[in-house]
């Protein structure tokens, strides 16, 4: 898959617009479930996704593969539109104050995941060390792998495998005793 | 002690590579349902894909317009190369072609800027050598058009010795002073010569009043020379003063060297010995 995209990049760089489709194809849903878990509303998740392959195309004649995967790429472009939008709608909210978030009334990504037919995974992602949950929702929620994932967060492939596992770990004994009251 | 497993059980299509080998595949399966519940409708893909799509036509037709004008500039580059090229080789022509000139040909002058540019550093002891050898050059010429008897060439070469010599001035070191005294004394004379072939242009004189001053300036008197008389330095006077002397030209200013060595042109005494005696202190007259 991945070099599948790899070899479509030079194409629409050329203005295939095929190719655009296809990279499209791929990449949308997963861009739109990495920001719907993080914004409150399914508009806004939309508006960013398309903000991502506006800024993609833009950005798309200066790609050079240099290692690292497009995915990494698109998403990086994803991370920073998102931080470019908090930072706007939450000027004086860190973003380290959307995990504690849970803890209190409902944040963005939580009223997201409202949507979604597990209060317990909701809460359980929230009560994650920030570096598990981003890790949990660019492998499930982007449906990147894990050497995306580690291009994306900076981080080295075994790093980022080990970190999954201990956040899945921590999400099934988060969600153990619940499973087990009932 | 052994965890339960979750209700959220199913594994997600494509899932099973990572998690497998750890054992938490239930709770990957769970995270993959709550993916798939964000998962967009198709009619919200459809509205992303348009827009995206538009800003990808847009993208392409602003760089398609982009390339269609990037060759306008290599075109006015090619243009720009091709006429220095042009010029370059007209320059190129001319200063061969005036390497071959002589004096009264037209690039004549163009060859004497060529070798000026040449020059030394003015004030230093190797412009004035140089100078004086380009002077005498130039006089070469002149007394060479001369014989040949191409009065247009003589008078572009003593024009050209006129400017030579006028743009020379007085070296301060007395060594210096001496040597060009000694050479100007030489060229002096050749100019004399040339006036008593019956040479009678102004560019001669303005050679030689300019002559003169720079052997004063640097300690001399003008080498006194024959009167040219247009019959050779030996002619003896046969008329009174300022007469012509019957030489075939006038002098160069009607006043110039006198072929009787009158008073009035080479600052004798109205006796002049027409025999090659002293002309005077202050040699051929300005006009």
């Amino acid at each position: 898959m991945a070099d599948e995209i790899e070899q479509l990049v030079p194409r629409a760089r050329e203005g295939d617009e095929a190719a655009f489709a296809a990279i499209y194809d791929a990449f949308a849903p997963r861009l739109y479930r990495f920001f719907c878990f993080r914004v409150p509303g399914p508009e806004l998740a939309e508006d960013l996704t398309q903000q991502v392959f506006v800024k993609m195309i833009e950005q798309l004649p200066n790609y050079r593969h240099q290692g690292a995967p497009f995915a990494a790429w698109v998403f990086r472009i994803a991370r920073n539109i998102w931080i470019d939008q908090h930072r706007t709608s939450h000027p004086a909210t860190p973003l380290e104050s959307l995990a504690e978030s849970a803890e209190g009334e409902p944040g963005p990504e939580e009223l997201a995941l409202q949507a979604v037919d597990s209060e317990r995974v909701k809460g359980a992602l929230y009560r994650l060390p920030d570096d598990q949950r981003e890790v949990v929702v660019c492998r499930f929620f982007a449906e990147l792998s894990p050497a995306e994932t580690a291009a994306l967060m900076g981080r080295s492939e075994g790093s980022v495998r080990v970190i999954q596992h201990r956040a899945l770990v921590a999400l099934r004994r988060m969600l153990a005793p619940t499973e087990v009251a009932r | 002690m052994k965890l339960p497993k979750l209700p959220w059980g199913a594994r997600a299509p494509g899932s099973s590579e990572d998690w497998s080998n750890h054992g938490e595949d239930s709770t990957a399966g769970a995270m993959h349902a709550a993916a798939r519940q964000l998962s967009p409708d198709e009619a919200a893909l459809d509205r992303m894909f348009q827009a995206s799509r538009q800003a990808f036509r847009e993208a392409r037709l602003e760089r398609s317009i982009r390339e269609t004008d990037r060759p306008r500039a290599p075109r006015r580059l090619k243009l720009a190369a091709a006429l220095s090229v042009a010029l370059l080789a007209v320059s190129a022509t001319g200063v061969l072609a005036a390497a071959e000139t002589d004096p009264g040909e037209p690039f004549y002058r163009t060859r004497l800027a060529v070798e000026a540019f040449f020059l030394p550093g003015a004030g230093t002891p190797d412009r004035l050598t140089a100078d004086l050898d380009r002077a005498q050059a130039r006089l070469n010429e002149a007394l060479q058009a001369s014989t040949t008897g191409n009065d247009n060439a003589e008078a572009d070469a003593l024009g050209a010795y006129a400017d030579v010599v006028g743009s020379m001035s007085v070296p301060n070191d007395e060594a210096l002073r001496l040597q060009m005294r000694q050479r100007l004394d030489q060229q002096l004379a050749q100019l004399q010569a040339l006036g008593a072939g019956g040479s009678s242009f102004a560019e001669l004189e303005r050679a030689m009043n300019r002559v003169g001053q720079l052997i004063q300036g640097s300690g001399g008197q003008p080498t006194p020379t024959p009167a040219p008389t247009g019959q050779g330095p030996d002619a003896t006077p046969s008329h009174g003063p300022g007469s012509p002397g019957g030489g075939p030209r006038p002098s160069p200013s009607g006043q110039g060297p006198n072929p009787s060595g009158s008073p009035g042109d080479m600052g004798g005494d109205g006796q002049g010995s027409g025999s090659g005696g002293p002309a005077g202190p202050q040699g051929p007259k300005s006009s």
